[in-house]
């Protein structure tokens, strides 16, 4: 199958050629690869630095650690890990005792999990690690030390807090207002350190906020912390939303509502999570109206009406402890203060709201868009998933199962749900190449389905010639679109080469199938010239055309061209130093040796043809012995024994002639009982046995040769019960019955004889009234018969 | 493991290999069940081994067929064959782990280190590696048989009969964009974006 156009299938394709060029220069190639679509360079872009940050992610064997849990190391750094804490999605928390004996320490370790961060990400957190280690304040559990353990997990060693989430230790104690506010004005204090240190907590919820025995408060999880400048300002809004570590990180219920939206983590949101903390403190207390306040000031929605600082919710929870009025009721900026500093406060507040309003404007707008984005491409990707699924089945599945014998039912399956998508697909008008090059292949495997040549199929050749129409007329239009797509070009060649057989074999019609066939093979011979196309089949399927070439040559009578284009094809292939399987140089090889032994043979030069035809068949019995079920190559293998059988029939080499024909009956049961559906199968069964019977005839039992013969017959006419419609069976029977009048005569039973030839001749009658006579049945088939019955003396 | 059974799997795999595609689902019933077996004690954490999912495969493959008593063909057939159960193996579990923790919620001291974008979610991963096999089966392939398998490249190489650097290639374009499509798909079901 040729790669087709989704967008993220030639993502896949562009990237993987993209890694074969040296690493600076691929985003440059990518590009000029993917010329005008910027879609597909900005996917594969993204992809590649997908790569590049992949890490150590789905590492050989990774899977049963990544499900599995880890166990836990023994030691990290100079912490011995005495037992496990907590366990999360991105590592685990252990307890830990430092192992140097020097003084007694126990710290609580940070483990990430090796393979889950990136080489980016882990270098962030070494950062963060080496802020943190900076702070040192009673209300913030302190960083120790950290490093990395042998297997490169980064870990942290901080102090280890004993002690109890602040809100559930507050209940347990049963504290009231008073006590409450103290504790929380100690979280604020420490908040408000580490805004002085340019750190956000970022997550500030009742489980990052413990309460030690001895009452004292720790802020614990500044692991998504991250320091406070334009730098990481920018860095943040270039990932938002999503995709960055800490954006992501936030408590439901906690988080300001602007980092729901992908906003950056500010001080302002650590304020939002204060005042929601509080909230939360006081929920079971009588209501103060005071405290109401300024837990809505504290978590207003709207950024700029919270306080401008951790220091001004401290100093406004002053006012009330000392019964002043509290700012978060009156509104009024600063009557405590000096006007001197009641201006510049203001001034700073003014200036940290714009610049603030400005970035979330900017954070807003690119979320929008990306949410446009987004809508966009689940859009496509149901699209593409719907598209994908049917493409799957008809194309993966069926191009996996189409050779296995046995299959032929499920395949039917297949393709009638296919049908009816691909019919929607194609009449969409403005059907964008990528479709169109899908429903041209969908169309071209059904209709292999339905009446494909050497192909186990269903018999109904007018639909499955019907599909191909329809596929070469969805690529005719993505070739007008753009006429050098090199997957079009080469499954338009396809296509070609299919409908040329199918006119040739199934509806006989010589013309066309040589038009269709000359088509095809000029469209190869300009493809392979096109850049790209050493990526397709087209090679192949140029080779494909050729064989057919002399195929229709010969069915046109025209044997000396068959046979010097053959021999001419076999040379060109010795010489060809084109890298390829040797399976298919042999299967190539053997098939131009079968098709000028059948044309020598045809032209009765039995003795040429033996030595081509032995060619071909010991080449497909190379190929098979590596593959013994294959359908395609036993059919090519029965398919020249049959020249072969009756060149030694000719020459009069008897045992010769037995062997292989027994041997090509042998070869067309095993095709036929692969599959007991398939309509060709019988036929070739028959075809087999025709032979064989001719060959016994002369050389064998008279008996089995009336046998054999009889069995060919029921063959053919039960085909025709079950295939009404399709005349190419009811030519068969006439070629049968033509034989079995031969092999009767030869075992002298001249009356059955006569009266066969006489039905052979009444089903070439029918034919010729329906207008389905070829000129070799009109011109060869119908004298010969004539001439047998005359010879024998056949009654009218 | 009787000696019925490796019998047994060795007659299945020449039946498979002649195209009995009910032997193929046989073989795998017994490998998925083998694999189960073998790989209970390492994702119950229960012991300290270190055995990979190569390792692991191995085993299971072990105890049904004696591997280099196989042809190459054959082997490589039947480990690809193990990859494929031991993916199914760690999905279902990973499955099970998952609504184990939905029954009890706890709370963790290890809230917020892991974006949830990060982190590896076997569900997810599945769901994107079945996406991957739609758009280019080849890659998906290799994904299994890499990850799941704990093949070698080179290893991968002969089963799939391309070179070591383009396997390699295809690995890594597979493993972009299924982490692309993972940190996709871990968006959605989070309902952040």
């Amino acid at each position: 199958m040729s790669a087709t156009g989704s967008l993220e299938q030639q993502a896949l394709a562009l990237l993987e050629t993209a890694l074969e060029q040296p690493s600076p220069e691929r985003v440059a190639w990518i590009r000029a690869q993917a010329g005008q679509d910027e879609a597909l360079i900005q996917r594969v872009i993204s992809l590649l630095e997908m790569d590049s940050s992949a890490g150590a992610t789905l590492r050989t064997g990774g899977a049963s650690r990544d499900v599995g849990q880890t166990p836990a190391p023994d030691h990290a750094g100079p912490y011995r890990i005495t037992e496990l804490i907590a366990r999360g999605g991105m590592g685990a928390v252990y307890k830990g005792e430092r192992d140097t004996g020097d003084f007694e320490q126990t710290v609580a370790i940070k483990i990430i999990r090796p393979g889950v961060l990136s080489d980016s990400l882990i270098a962030r957190f070494e950062m963060e690690r080496q802020i943190l280690a900076k702070l040192s304040h009673p209300n913030i559990a302190s960083l120790f030390d950290g490093g990395a353990l042998e297997d490169r997990s980064p870990y942290i060693a901080m102090e280890f807090v004993d002690g109890d989430p602040i809100t559930q230790w507050c209940d347990t104690a049963n504290l009231g207002l008073d006590d409450r506010l103290w504790l929380f004005q100690d979280v604020c204090a420490a908040v408000q350190y580490a805004h002085q240190n340019l750190i956000v907590h970022r997550d500030i919820t009742p489980s990052n906020i413990l309460v030690t025995k001895a009452g004292q408060i720790k802020l614990i999880d500044f692991g998504i912390a991250k320091p406070q400048s334009n730098v990481d300002l920018q860095d943040d809004t270039q990932d938002a939303p999503g995709k960055s570590l800490a954006s992501l990180s936030f408590t439901p219920g906690y988080a300001a509502p602007e980092r729901a939206k992908g906003a950056l983590a500010n001080t302002l949101s650590d304020l939002y999570s204060l005042g929601k903390l509080l909230e939360d403190l006081v929920q079971d207390l009588p209501a103060s109206a005071d405290i109401a306040a300024i837990i809505a000031k504290a978590s207003a929605h709207d950024i700029a009406s919270r306080y401008a600082s951790v220091d001004a919710l401290i100093d406004d929870l002053k006012n009330y402890r000392t019964k002043k009025p509290v700012d978060a009721r009156n509104g009024g900026a600063g009557y405590r203060f000096s006007k001197f500093f009641q201006r510049n406060r203001l001034l700073m507040t003014l200036g940290a709201v714009s610049v603030l309003g400005l970035t979330i404007a900017l954070v807003i707008t690119q979320y929008q868009y990306n949410r446009a984005e987004a809508a966009l491409f689940h859009a496509n990707e149901r699209f593409e998933q719907a598209r994908g699924l049917s493409k799957a089945m008809i194309t993966d599945v069926y191009d996996a199962i189409e050779h296995i014998p046995g299959t032929l039912e499920v395949r039917e399956n297949l393709a009638g749900i296919v049908k009816t998508y691909i019919d929607g697909l194609a009449s969409d008008p403005n059907a964008p190449d990528n479709v169109l090059l899908d429903v041209a292949i969908q169309n071209t495997r059904l209709s292999d389905l339905y009446g494909g040549l050497g192909v186990a199929n269903l018999g109904d050749t007018e639909t499955s010639y019907v599909l191909l129409l329809r596929a070469e007329q969805a690529l005719s239009r993505l070739l007008e679109q753009s006429p050098d797509d090199v997957n079009a070009i080469d499954e338009m060649v396809w296509v070609k080469r299919l409908k040329s057989n199918q006119e040739m074999t199934y509806q006989l019609d010589m013309a066309a199938a040589q038009k269709t066939n000359a088509e095809g093979l000029a469209l190869a011979e300009r493809g392979l010239t096109f850049p790209g196309s050493q990526e397709t089949r087209l090679y192949f399927r140029l080779w494909n055309s050729r064989t057919d070439r002399v195929k229709i040559l010969m069915y046109e009578n025209d044997y000396d061209t068959a046979i010097s284009e053959a021999r001419r094809y076999r040379e060109e292939l010795a010489a060809s130093n084109f890298e390829e399987e040797p399976r298919r140089r042999n299967s190539r090889l053997g098939y131009f040796a079968r098709l000028e032994g059948e044309a020598l043979a045809d032209r009765q030069r039995w003795e040429e043809a033996i030595p081509p035809l032995v060619y071909a068949v010991s080449a497909y019995d190379t190929i098979l012995e590596e593959d013994r079920s294959s359908y395609y190559y036993n059919l090519q293998k029965m398919t020249a024994l049959g020249p072969l059988v009756m060149s030694y029939l000719k020459l009069e080499r008897g045992e010769d002639a037995l062997l292989a024909a027994r041997g090509a009956v042998e070869l067309a049961e095993t095709l036929r009982d692969g599959d007991p559906m398939d309509a060709s199968g019988r036929g070739y069964v028959a075809t087999q046995l025709e032979m064989l019977a001719r060959v016994q005839a002369s050389f064998g039992e008279p008996s089995q040769a009336q046998s054999t013969i009889t069995g060919a017959l029921d063959i053919r006419r039960a085909v025709i019960t079950d295939f009404q419609d399709t005349l190419g069976h009811r030519r068969d029977l006439a070629g049968a019955l033509k034989t079995a009048g031969v092999v009767y005569q030869t075992i002298d039973m001249t009356e059955t004889a006569c009266s066969t030839w006489r039905e052979a001749l009444s089903v070439l009658d029918q034919l010729e009234t329906k207008e389905s006579l070829t000129e070799i049945e009109r011109d060869v088939w119908k004298p010969e018969i004539l001439e047998h019955r005359q010879a024998a003396d056949c009654p009218e | 493991m009787n000696n019925s059974n490796l019998v047994n799997s060795k007659q299945l795999l020449q039946a498979w290999r002649a195209g009995d595609t009910d032997a193929r689902d046989a073989l795998f019933k017994l490998l998925y069940s083998e694999l189960r077996q073998v790989s209970a004690a390492l994702l119950r954490a229960e012991s300290n081994n270190s055995l990979s999912t190569g390792d692991l495969v191995n085993e299971a493959a072990l105890r049904l067929i004696k591997l280099d008593q196989i042809e190459w063909a054959d082997k490589s057939h039947f480990l690809a064959l193990s990859a494929r159960a031991m993916r199914r193996v760690l999905i279902d579990h990973a499955r099970k782990k998952k609504s184990d923790k939905r029954a009890h919620h706890k709370v963790t001291l290890v809230t917020r280190i892991e974006g949830a974008a990060q982190r590896l979610d076997m569900d997810v991963l599945e769901k994107s590696l079945i996406r991957l096999s739609v758009l280019d089966a080849e890659k998906a392939d290799i994904v299994e048989l890499r990850y799941f398998g704990g093949m070698s490249l080179q290893e991968i190489a002969e089963v799939v009969g391309a070179s070591q650097s383009t396997v390699k290639r295809q690995w890594r374009v597979a493993r972009a964009w299924l982490l692309d499509a993972m940190m996709e798909g871990q968006n959605v079901g989070d309902g952040i974006t």
